[in-house]
Order: C-alpha cells, then structure tokens, then sequence
C-alpha cells in the first residue's frame, strides 16, 4: 500500500515537472491545471521549482531588445521574385515519380539478372561454344527423331563379342567434356525412329579421336564424357541397331569394334560413357552424343527454351549496371531536394 | 495598405511594397537573430539575407501569419550562420559586453523600467546560458519568452507540432534555471 502510494506521488510528481511550464503560461486544460494544483499543494521541491522557473522567465522577458543597428530594406532593382525551378510546384512530384519509376525498372533488372544467372551456370562454365552447342542442341530434339542423340555408345572389345553396353557409371561432372555434356543435357523426346547414324559412322566417331586405344575422348577421362543424368535412365537400354564395326583401334592389334549406338527413349538424352578400362583391355567406349547432336537439324523450336535462352543472351549485367546507377542518381537528388525544400518555409 | 495587399503587391515583383513589410518586422527579425546567434554582426547579416531570402520566397507563402513564416526563415538563416560560425568562430559572447556598439544598444529608449533593473551582469549570464542551449529549444524560447509568441505561432515558425514545442519549451527553462540558479542569479532578484 505504501509503494503503491509512493509510486501514485511519484508519477505525480514527474507529471507536474512536465507540465511546470505550460501551466506557467496558463497552457493547461482546467483538468490538468487542478491535478498540478493539488500536488503543489504538497510538494515543496514543486513548489520551489515553479518559482524559479517563473523568475527565470522573467528575467528572460526583461531582456533588452535591441534595435535593429540599420535598415534590413532590400534592393529596389531586385527582379520579381521567382522560385528556383526544383521549388516550383510539381517538380518533386516529377522526381519522386521519376525514382519509383527507376525503383521498380532496377527491380525488374535484378529479377532478371536473377532468373538468367542459373541458366548460365547450369551451361557449362565455358564460352560461346558452349552455348551454341547447348543452343544447338536445344533447337533440335523436340520433334525430330533425332538419331544418335540420345545416346551413342560405342564400345571396341578386342574379342569381337559385341558386349553388352556398360552403363551405370557415376554421373559425369560436365567440366570434363563440357561440349559434350552441354549438347546432351538438352532434352530430347523419345527419338525411337530413324537413327540417320549409322553404326560405323558412330564407331568411326567413336575411335577416330582417340588418341589410344582406351580413352573415349581426348578429355581427362572417358568416364567423365557423359552427362548428368539419372542413372536409372541408362539402365535398360534398347539397343535399336546399329551393331557395326569399328576401324581398328591403336592401341589393340587386332580388335574388332563394335559400336552399338543405343536410342535411349527418355525425355533427357543420357550420352553416357561406358566403362573404359583403359587400353590394356583395348576397350574403347564413346560418347558420340556431342558430336551427333552438334550435328542435329534444327527442328521445330521450342518456344519457351528459345525464350530462357534469350533471358541469358541479354546484357543483363550491363542493364544491372546502368539501372543501379541512374537509381542512386535519383535517389540523391529527390533527398537533396527533400532537405532543400524543407528549409524553405 | 494592409499586409495581405502589401504581400500581393511584393509578389509581382514590387520591392517597394516588400520593404514596407520590412519595415514592419525588421525589429523582431533582427532580435530574434540576435538572441539566437548571439552576435550583433552576425545577427545583422542574417537578417538581410533572411529578407532576401523572404522575398525570393514569397510565391511559396501561402497564407497565414506571415510574421511566423518569415521567422521560419530568419531561424534557417541563423542555423546556416551558426554551422558556418562553428567552422570559422570568431567573436565570443565575452568579448561582446566589452564592444561600445553593443552596449549603446541596449540602452536605447524602449527599455522598461524592469528591464533598466535587469543588471548587466545577469543579462550576460542569460545571454551565455541561452547559448549553451540546442538550437531548437532556444529558437523555441527566444520566440516565447523573449519575443512573447504564442504556442501556435512558434509551431508555425520552427515547423513543429505544439506538443514538440511544448516540450522544447520546458526543457530550454528548466535549463535556463538550472544554469541561472547555479550562478545565484535567481536569488539575487
């Protein structure tokens, strides 16, 4: 009871100190002038604080004024008074307009510059090669049945068995053989139809790089020639045809090549590199995926691909660039303008 | 002529009619001035710009006191002068009482009896705690308790809500008091 009382006196209290000096001016509504009454009635520390403020307010009105030392008139040959243009009326409004107008563009941009960048990485780290051949290979496929789109894979085994196609490698980082990888990620729709490679044109591709006998590609490691793509795809393939021989390998005496060249009917070509063992089992396995598909006509485009692709084609950096800096422009100026304004009265 | 006219006049383009205006409020704008910075000199410049300033300005005066805007403008006037004075100080508040030109001004006719009471040491000891204010608060109260404006006249010169100057106010006198209390010039009265 007592704390609650002392709390009640001090809020009191802290309430006639806020409000001494409009109740000195007669400032108060009668209601408050009576709560600050009261507690003068029992507060000495108030009491003792109206009077010196009143003194000081005196002391304050009993200042001097001096005159003024000379005559402040203006110029008779001032010209008619005329606004400096940013304070004529509607040229902030202009300006704010201006700036939303360039907030929303720089916003655009960025969306832009956002949605493009993870095209351009998912297209290999490399240059315009790269993009044609992603280009290329994203005009084709649709709806051509394209050939050996999908998936070559030759295979040389020294033995002349033609062997079973050796899939199921761990998924290929595409910086291997980024040409190839680009070209047969495009998707490509089930092209069971009319393989325009041949067998021996797929073999010939196949071995005709090789250096040696094992590798399939000039590149790091065969292994690596293929895609990204599900393993599962290249699981079962259906081997359409296309079991010819090869040319003769360097690196065995006497092989005989033989290339199968697999359509896989999966939305996502799969050129997948089969095992290579490496020279000592003169086992040549290729990916002609790249190659072949560079070669694909370009069929009926697809629309929204096309589109993507011309998102990444456009400067948006350069954009970016501009944007920003005509925002900040902006930007400046309308807060420029604000504080100038402000000061005029 | 009224003021309303005079004003219409001036804004045509009539420095004429704007200098009978001038000569209508030249006092307290140079006074206001002068207690703000705190420098006759320096008082005095900001008062012409501030008339110069005014009369560019007019298109934007849209009614009301026109005392109230014109001492918007002093006291933007004063502010540039201060920052620039911070820069580069110059005279301070004592050599002020020293200067003859100051002193003649304040014993000028108009003074009251209670002002001729006031004695100078105390109206330097005001003028030094005046200084040692913000500028906000003492533009607040120079213009009520030196110039005698209302509460809602300040508002309308120094751009803000009356709550904001109602504060100002109590702040920049309890300041004051507490400045003049130390130095007994309360009690000396």
């Amino acid at each position: 009871m007592l704390d609650f009382l002392g709390r009640l006196q001090r809020s009191e209290h802290s309430y006639c100190q806020e409000n001494l000096s409009s109740y000195l001016d007669g400032e108060l509504s009668p209601r408050a002038r009576e709560r600050v009454d009261r507690h003068l009635a029992e507060c000495e520390r108030c009491r003792w604080d109206l009077e010196t403020l009143q003194r000081t307010v005196g002391l304050l009105r009993a200042m001097p004024r001096p005159k003024a030392p000379r005559s402040f008139a203006i110029p008779e040959t001032m010209p008619a008074p005329a606004l400096p243009f940013w304070m004529r009326p509607g040229v902030y409004t202009a300006l704010r307009a201006a700036t939303a107008t360039a907030a929303l563009f720089f916003v655009m941009t960025v969306a832009g510059t956002v949605l493009s960048v993870p095209m351009q990485s998912r297209a290999p780290a490399g240059a315009a090669p790269m993009l044609a051949a992603a280009k290329a290979a994203a005009t084709a496929p649709a709806a051509m049945p394209l050939p050996a789109t999908a998936a070559q894979n030759a295979e040389a085994l020294p033995n002349g068995t033609p062997a079973a196609p050796k899939f199921g490698a761990g998924a290929a980082t595409p910086s291997a053989a980024p040409a190839a990888a680009a070209a047969a990620e495009a998707p490509v729709s089930p092209a069971p139809g009319e393989p325009t490679l041949t067998a021996e044109e797929a073999t010939r591709r196949a071995s005709a790089p090789l250096g040696k006998g094992g590798g399939a590609l000039p590149g790091p490691t065969a292994d690596l020639a293929g895609t990204a793509a599900p393993p599962s795809v290249a699981a079962q393939p259906t081997p359409e045809e296309a079991t010819g021989r090869g040319t003769p390998s360097e690196a065995t005496p006497t092989p005989l090549e033989v290339a199968r060249a697999l359509s896989v009917p999966q939305e996502e070509s799969t050129a997948r590199a089969g095992d290579v063992s490496g020279p000592d089992r003169g086992q040549a396995s290729a990916t002609a995926a790249a190659s072949v598909s560079l070669e694909a006509q370009p069929g009926a485009p697809d629309a929204s691909r096309e589109a993507r692709l011309r998102l990444v084609a456009f400067p948006w950096q350069t954009l970016l660039v501009a944007t920003a800096g005509v925002l900040a422009a902006l930007v400046a100026a309308t807060l420029w303008l604000r504080s100038a304004r402000s000061r005029w009265p | 002529m009224d003021e309303q006219a005079l004003i219409a006049e001036a804004r045509t383009g009539n420095p004429q009619a704007f200098n009978a205006l001038v000569g209508a409020y030249q006092g307290v704008a140079y006074n206001v001035a002068y207690r703000v910075i705190g420098h006759p000199d320096a008082a005095a410049d900001a008062t012409q710009d501030a008339f110069l300033a005014a009369y560019r300005a007019l298109p934007t005066f849209r009614g009301g006191s026109f005392r109230a805007w014109l001492l918007r403008i002093v006291a933007n006037v004063c502010y540039d002068q201060l920052r620039q004075r911070r820069r580069r100080p110059q005279v301070s508040l004592e050599d002020m009482a020293e200067d003859p030109d100051y002193a003649s001004s304040l014993s000028d006719g108009r003074e009251s009896p209670e002002e001729a009471v006031l004695r100078q040491d105390v109206r330097r000891a005001i003028e030094v705690a005046i200084a040692k204010l913000p500028f906000d608060q003492r533009v607040t109260v120079v213009l009520s308790d030196v110039e005698g404006f209302s509460y809602e006249e300040i508002a309308a010169a120094t751009g803000a809500s009356l709550g904001t100057v109602k504060s100002r106010l109590s702040r920049a006198r309890a300041r004051l008091r507490d400045y003049l209390a130390q130095g007994r010039e309360l009690s000396r009265r």
